[in-house]
C-alpha cells in the first residue's frame, strides 16, 4: 500500500554513504551490559557520526534504551568501551554525557512543568552577571535565539505545562542546543505527537543534521526511520544484527531483521459473520468536545475510529464507558437503551474499555497478574460477595494465562515486569472476565513489539468469533486498514467520513482527518 | 516468538522474579532482623530485658502503636493519611466515659466508644470523597476539631474512677488472659481482622489497587468512593478499639488523650515497610515496626538513657529505616 510508496519516496537524503576515513564522533566497541539474570547488550557495536541520522530499531527488549541509557550515562558498560572522536571516554553519570556533548531528549520528558521555555532551557546553565545574579534579558534573548534556530516562533514566557507534548520536545531540543550538544539522542520522539507535528519535528532534525549534529533517533515507527534516516542499526535480544543504509531498504528487510523471520501476516483479518446490532450510539454530545456521534457495530464487526490526536476518539470511548458526563445523545447495547453515568455501569451493561494508556489506566502496576485480572468482576471467580480469597484469583488467572498465553512465571507477578504485549492481554483477561460483549480497543498496540501486535489481532479475531463486537480507535492506519470492517473517521470532534474495509485508503482516511489536506499530502512525500 | 526470543524473554522474567522475591523477603524481615538483632543488643547489656516479665511489658506498650497502625496501614495503603487518630481517640474515649460517669451507663458505654470512633473516622471519609480534599489536610483540620469536642464535653477535666460504676471495666485494660494481657489479645485481634480484610476479600484487594493507581482502579468500574469510606471508617474503629483499651487501662479518659500517637502510628507503618505513597506494604511489617519502636524505648529505659535521647533514637530509626527500604527499591 502506501508503505511501499513512502519506501521509494523517502531515504534518499544525502550523507546516508559516509567515507571510511572520517573518525566517527561517537562509537561503541563490543560492549556488553548484564543485569541480575539477563543480558541487556550483548558484544554490540555502534558508530555514528556527525551530520548523519542513524536509527535504533527492534522491538521491545531488544536492547534500545539500554544502549541509550549507556550512552547518557545512566548505566555503565560491564564491557567494552565508548570512544568519542576516537579517544575512549567514561560516562559515569548523565552530568558527564552532557559535558561531552552527549544530550537526550526521553520518551518521558525531563522538564520542569511549571517554570516557562526560558527557564527551562537554561536551567542550570543560565547566563550570570557580575555578583551571581542571573541575567534575565539574556537568558530570554538566548532562549529565542535558540527556538528561531530550530524555526520555531515560540515565546519562551510560556509556562512549560501550557505546551502540548510537540512544543515540549522542541524546548527539550533547544536545552541540548545550549548544553552544546554534538550528539542528539531523540527516544520515541513520535509516540505521542501527531503526524503533522512530527513532520515539523523532523524537519528540525534536518536542520541540525545541516548543521553538524549527529542524531541517534529511536523509533517504533519504520515510517520515521525511512523519513529522516540514514543508516538504520538492528538489534534483537540485545545483540548486534546488521547496520545498513535505508536507502535501498524495505520496512518489510527491516522488520524480517528485527523479528527474524518473515512477517508474512501482520493483519491476519478473518471473514467472520457479521450478526445483529450490539452497540449503537446515537447523537453523543459532550459540549466543546465530542459533538452528534453516531453509529453502530454490529456482532462480529470490527468499527474504528480514525483521524489525529485530539480529534475527540478517545473522548467517544470515554463517555460510552460512563468516564465523562454526556450533554445529550443515547446508547443502545443489543436494542436496549441503558444509562450509563459511572464506569461500573457500563460494565453492566456488557462494555469494556481497554484504555489507551495502559499503564496509567489500565493496570495496577504493583499488583499482581491475578489481583488486575480480578479487579473488574471479583464476582466472576467464583467467590461468595465482598469476598476474593487468594486460591479464587489465582485459579480465575491460571485459566486466562493459559488461553490468552501471558507470558508470566507466575499469576503472583507484579504486571509491572511483563512485556507491553502481556501486560495488554492481563487488561483483555480483565475484561474478558466480566463477559463483555462489546469491547473498546483504544490504541490496542501502541508500545507492543510487531510480533505480539498479530497476536492481540488473533484475540481480536477470536473475540468477535465469540459473539463480540469491537470498536478499535487507532493513530496506526495500517492496523484500521487491516483490521476494521468499517472506519469513520474522525475531525474536531465529529465524524466526517465513513468507509468500508475494501473502498479505504490511507490518503482518502488522511485527507477527511487533517483539515488542511496539502500538509497531509506534504508529509507522505 | 522466535524460540531465541522466548528464551531470552523467560531469562529475563526469571531474573527479575528472583530479584523481586529476595526484595520482597527482605521488605518483611528487613525490620524483623533488626528487631531481633536489637532485643540480642541490648540484651547482652541489660539482662533483664529477656524476662518473660519485661517483654509483657513492652507487647503492652506495642499494644496501641499496633491498634492504631492496622487502621493507618489501611488508609497509607490507599495513598492516604490520618492525622487524626490521636484526636478521634481521645474524644471516642471521653465520650464513652461520660456517659458511665454522668449519665449511669453500664458496659453499653464501650459500644459508644466504638461508634464514635467510627462516625469520626467516616466524617473523615466523607469530607475526603465529597469535597475532595487531599486527606493530609482534612485529618490536619479534623485533628483539631475532634479534640476540641473532647476538651468542650468534659471542659477539660479528667473523668477519672470508672470501675467505681462500673467495676468491670478494667477488664480491656489490666486483665491478663492466660499469660497474654487483655491489651496484647486486642492488638492481636485488630491485626487478625485486618490482615483477612486484606487478604481475603474484595475491599482488600481495592485498598492496594486504589493506592497503586487509582485511575485505572476506577477504570474497572470500582466505585472509589464507597472503599476509601470504608477505610476511613475502619480506621475510626481502631481508634475506638484503642480508646476502650487505654481508657480501660488508665480507668479514666481524659481530653488530651494520646496526643501527638498519630504520629507513633504513622512511624509503626512505614517502619514496617509500608509505602507512603500507597499501593504497597503488609500488617506483619506494621505490627514489627510497633514492636521495634516499643523495645527501643523498653531498652534505653532500662539501660537508664533519658527520655530525651529516645526521642532522638526514635526519629532517627524512622529516617534510618526508610533509607534503608529505599536503597532496596534502587536496587531492584
Amino acid at each position: 500500500m502506501t508503505e511501499t510508496l513512502r519506501d521509494q519516496g523517502a531515504g534518499a537524503s544525502p550523507g546516508g554513504v559516509q567515507s571510511p576515513a572520517r573518525t566517527p564522533v561517537l562509537e561503541l566497541r563490543n560492549v556488553s551490559k548484564r543485569f541480575p539474570g539477563v543480558v541487556a547488550l550483548d558484544d554490540v557495536s555502534f558508530d555514528l557520526f556527525a551530520g548523519e541520522v542513524h536509527v535504533l530499531v527492534g522491538e521491545n527488549g531488544a536492547g534500545k534504551s539500554t544502549l541509550v541509557k549507556l550512552l547518557s550515562g545512566i548505566y555503565q558498560p560491564d564491557e567494552g568501551e565508548i570512544l568519542m572522536d576516537g579517544a575512549p571516554i567514561v560516562l559515569r553519570d548523565p552530568h558527564a554525557a552532557q559535558t561531552h556533548g552527549i544530550s537526550t531528549v526521553h520518551q518521558e520528558l525531563n522538564l520542569v512543568p511549571h517554570l516557562d521555555v526560558g527557564k527551562n532551557i537554561y536551567l542550570g546553565r543560565e547566563p550570570m552577571r557580575a555578583g551571581g545574579v542571573i541575567d534575565w534579558s539574556a537568558l530570554y534573548r538566548g532562549a529565542k535565539e535558540q527556538l528561531l534556530r530550530l524555526n520555531i516562533g515560540l515565546d519562551p514566557h510560556h509556562r512549560v505545562s501550557t505546551l502540548g507534548v510537540a512544543l515540549q520536545q522542541m524546548t527539550e531540543i533547544a536545552k541540548a542546543l545550549v548544553a552544546e550538544a554534538r550528539v542528539l539522542i531523540l527516544d520515541e520522539p513520535t509516540a505521542a505527537i501527531t503526524a503533522e507535528e512530527a513532520e515539523q519535528l523532523f524537519q528540525i532534525v534536518d536542520l541540525l543534521k545541516a548543521q553538524g549534529t549527529a542524531i541517534i533517533l529511536i523509533s517504533h515507527h519504520l515510517e520515521d526511520a525511512t523519513r529522516v534516516g540514514d543508516r538504520a542499526t538492528v538489534l534483537r535480544d540485545g545483540r548486534y544484527v546488521d547496520t545498513v543504509p535505508m536507502a535501498g531498504t524495505s520496512h518489510r528487510d527491516l522488520i524480517r531483521m528485527m523479528v527474524g523471520r518473515d512477517l508474512t501476516q501482520q493483519y491476519p483479518k478473518e471473514d467472520i459473520p457479521i450478526g445483529a446490532v450490539a452497540l449503537e450510539v446515537d447523537g453523543l454530545t459532550r459540549h466543546g468536545v465530542i459533538e452528534d456521534i453516531s453509529f453502530q457495530v454490529r456482532t462480529g464487526e470490527i468499527v474504528a475510529l480514525a483521524g489525529l490526536v485530539g480529534a475527540g476518539r478517545s473522548e467517544v470511548a470515554r463517555a460510552i464507558f460512563g468516564i465523562d458526563p454526556l450533554d445529550g445523545g443515547t446508547i443502545r447495547v443489543a436494542g436496549q437503551e441503558v444509562k450509563i453515568g459511572t464506569p461500573g455501569e457500563a460494565i453492566e451493561s456488557g462494555i469494556a474499555l481497554l484504555p489507551e494508556d495502559r499503564k496509567q489506566q489500565g493496570l495496577v502496576l504493583l499488583l499482581p497478574v491475578a489481583d488486575n485480572i480480578a479487579m473488574a468482576a471479583p464476582g466472576q471467580t467464583g467467590a461468595p460477595r465482598g469476598l476474593l480469597p487468594p486460591m479464587a484469583k489465582l485459579r480465575t488467572a491460571r485459566r486466562y494465562i493459559e488461553s490468552l498465553k501471558i507470558k508470566t512465571p507466575s499469576p503472583r507477578q507484579r504486571v509491572m515486569y511483563l512485556s507491553g504485549g502481556n501486560q495488554q492481554k492481563v487488561v483483555l483477561a480483565k475484561w474478558m472476565l466480566t463477559h463483555a460483549s462489546i469491547f473498546i480497543f483504544d490504541e490496542p498496540t501502541r508500545g507492543i513489539d510487531v510480533g505480539a501486535k498479530v497476536e492481540v489481532y488473533r484475540l481480536m479475531n477470536e473475540l468477535l468469533r465469540g459473539g463480540a463486537a469491537i470498536v478499535m480507535i487507532s493513530s496506526e492506519l495500517p492496523e484500521v486498514l487491516g483490521m476494521a470492517d468499517r472506519i469513520m473517521v474522525m475531525r474536531e470532534g465529529r465524524i466526517v467520513a465513513e468507509f468500508d474495509h475494501a473502498s479505504a485508503t490511507q490518503e482518502a482516511i488522511m485527507s477527511h482527518a487533517a483539515a488542511q489536506t496539502h500538509e497531509v499530502e506534504e508529509a507522505a512525500a | 516468538m522466535t524460540s531465541r526470543t522466548s528464551t531470552a524473554e523467560s531469562t529475563a522474567v526469571a531474573g527479575e522474579q528472583r530479584r523481586i522475591r529476595i526484595g520482597s523477603v527482605w521488605a518483611t524481615f528487613g525490620p524483623l532482623l533488626s528487631l531481633i538483632i536489637l532485643s540480642l543488643l541490648i540484651w547482652s547489656q541489660e539482662s533483664v530485658f529477656m524476662t518473660s516479665g519485661n517483654w509483657t511489658n513492652i507487647a503492652r506498650q506495642a499494644a496501641l502503636m499496633a491498634i492504631l497502625g492496622v487502621g493507618m496501614t489501611f488508609v497509607i495503603l490507599t495513598g492516604g493519611i490520618d492525622l487524626s487518630v490521636g484526636s478521634i481517640l481521645a474524644l471516642s474515649a471521653v465520650s464513652g466515659a461520660l456517659l458511665i460517669d454522668r449519665h449511669g451507663w453500664g458496659m453499653e458505654a464501650v459500644l459508644v466508644t466504638l461508634g464514635v470512633g467510627m462516625l469520626c473516622g467516616l466524617i473523615n471519609g466523607l469530607i475526603i470523597t465529597i469535597g475532595r480534599i487531599p486527606p493530609f489536610i482534612v485529618t490536619l483540620g479534623t485533628m483539631q476539631i475532634f479534640r476540641g469536642v473532647a476538651s468542650e464535653i468534659t471542659a477539660g477535666e479528667p473523668i477519672s474512677f470508672l470501675t467505681a460504676s462500673v467495676p468491670n471495666f478494667n477488664i480491656f485494660g489490666t486483665r491478663n488472659l492466660g499469660p497474654f494481657p487483655a491489651p496484647v489479645i486486642i492488638a492481636f485481634c485488630t491485626f487478625v481482622v485486618g490482615f483477612l480484610i486484606l487478604r481475603y476479600t474484595r475491599l482488600g484487594l481495592y485498598v492496594f489497587a486504589i493506592g497503586g493507581n487509582e485511575t485505572a482502579t476506577r477504570f474497572s468500574g470500582v466505585q472509589i468512593n464507597r472503599y476509601k469510606l470504608a477505610v476511613y471508617t475502619f480506621m475510626g474503629l481502631c481508634c475506638g478499639v484503642a480508646a476502650v483499651m487505654l481508657s480501660s487501662r488508665l480507668n479514666s479518659a481524659k481530653a488530651d488523650f494520646a496526643t501527638g500517637e498519630e504520629l507513633n502510628a504513622i512511624a509503626a507503618v512505614v517502619i514496617g515497610g509500608t509505602s507512603l505513597f500507597g499501593g504497597e506494604g503488609t500488617l506483619v511489617g506494621t505490627m514489627i515496626g510497633a514492636l521495634l519502636m516499643a523495645v527501643i524505648r523498653n531498652g534505653l529505659t532500662l539501660m537508664h538513657i533519658s527520655a530525651f535521647y529516645q526521642q532522638i533514637v526514635i526519629g532517627a530509626v524512622i529516617i534510618l529505616a526508610v533509607l534503608v527500604d529505599q536503597l532496596r527499591r534502587r536496587k531492584s
